[in-house]
């Protein structure tokens, strides 16, 4: 696998979206180049912080309520 | 017949224990696919009202966070889309830019800013980036990326199961994560520009980073 190769599968790496053959050919590309490994780790660090920006918001108790009574109208 | 009614009352109250367990979430994702707390609200009283009237289509043992998703997306995109129009943070360029690699990537244009040449980009992104700045960034993607890059870096969905969500092939789930954080990533490097965090014109000499300078993609690239 080269750098083209394994940037085209980038995201596919990162959301382990591949089989165990590719995966090996992906485990041995990125422990001999530095590049595609330093972009990997950044492209995971964007994608946890996305995660951590984008949850933790939690509904109000009247909105948990409102659902609730939804619940018994149903 | 007394006795069906009560198993069935109890195998709904144990549907509504379970379906509630996801009521945090689900309204987190409403609010960044609505933007306002209130429609945000509503959103999620029309999915729990069709999930609760839907009970006895779902079948037990299958993924219920899923199909809690699907009516989600459904019913944003089927009654909620259109009826909001919020001026966004990040005035976009044509989709059509995204296409190509070159367009949205972070990455390579931190290596390569004036004013970043002592931080690396995991070092822009940990220290620079603020967690407001990132929402504002999802909140301005066009929504059939924002629902698919959602559906996978916060919910950690499999592809298979955002196509389900979404209704749509695998190969469009993979396209619209690969534009979506492509675009994510150009509005990020907007956002830091014009907050001064880097400059648009390239460094002069830029320092070698873990050995590497500016790396072109390509050629140079074994």
């Amino acid at each position: 696998m080269n750098c083209n190769e394994w940037f085209d599968r980038l995201y596919q790496i990162l959301d382990k979206d591949v089989d165990e053959v590719v995966w090996r050919d992906v485990e041995e590309h990125m422990k001999l180049c530095r590049p595609c490994w330093d972009r990997f780790e950044f492209e995971k660090r964007l994608k946890e912080q996305v995660k951590k920006s984008c949850s933790g918001e939690s509904c109000t108790a009247s909105l948990r309520a409102r659902v609730k009574a939804l619940f018994e109208k149903y | 017949m007394v006795a069906i009614m009560e198993r069935r009352d109890t195998s709904k109250e144990l549907f509504e224990k379970e379906a509630l367990k996801y009521l945090d979430e689900l309204f987190a994702s409403a609010m960044r696919m609505t933007r306002q707390r209130e429609t945000a609200e509503d959103l999620i009283s029309e999915v729990y009202a069709k999930a609760w009237k839907s009970f006895g289509q779902f079948e037990p043992g299958t993924n219920l966070r899923a199909w809690l998703y699907k009516i989600l997306t459904n019913t944003y995109i089927n009654h909620y889309r259109q009826k909001q129009r919020q001026p966004l943070m990040v005035e976009l360029d044509r989709p059509e830019d995204t296409d190509t690699g070159s367009g949205g990537d972070l990455y390579d244009k931190i290596l390569g800013a004036s004013k970043s040449p002592f931080e690396n980009p995991d070092q822009v992104l940990a220290n620079r980036i603020l967690d407001q700045d990132l929402k504002e960034a999802i909140e301005s993607l066009p929504d059939e990326f924002r629902l698919a890059v959602l559906l996978s870096d916060v919910q950690n969905f499999s592809y298979q199961e955002i196509a389900e969500i979404l209704d749509v092939p695998i190969g469009t789930v993979r396209s619209r994560l690969w534009r979506g954080r492509r675009l994510l990533q150009k509005v990020l490097w907007k956002q830091a520009v014009a907050a001064g965090i880097v400059s648009e014109t390239p460094h002069p000499n830029p320092l070698p980073l873990g050995g590497e300078g500016v790396r072109v993609r390509g050629s140079e690239r074994n």
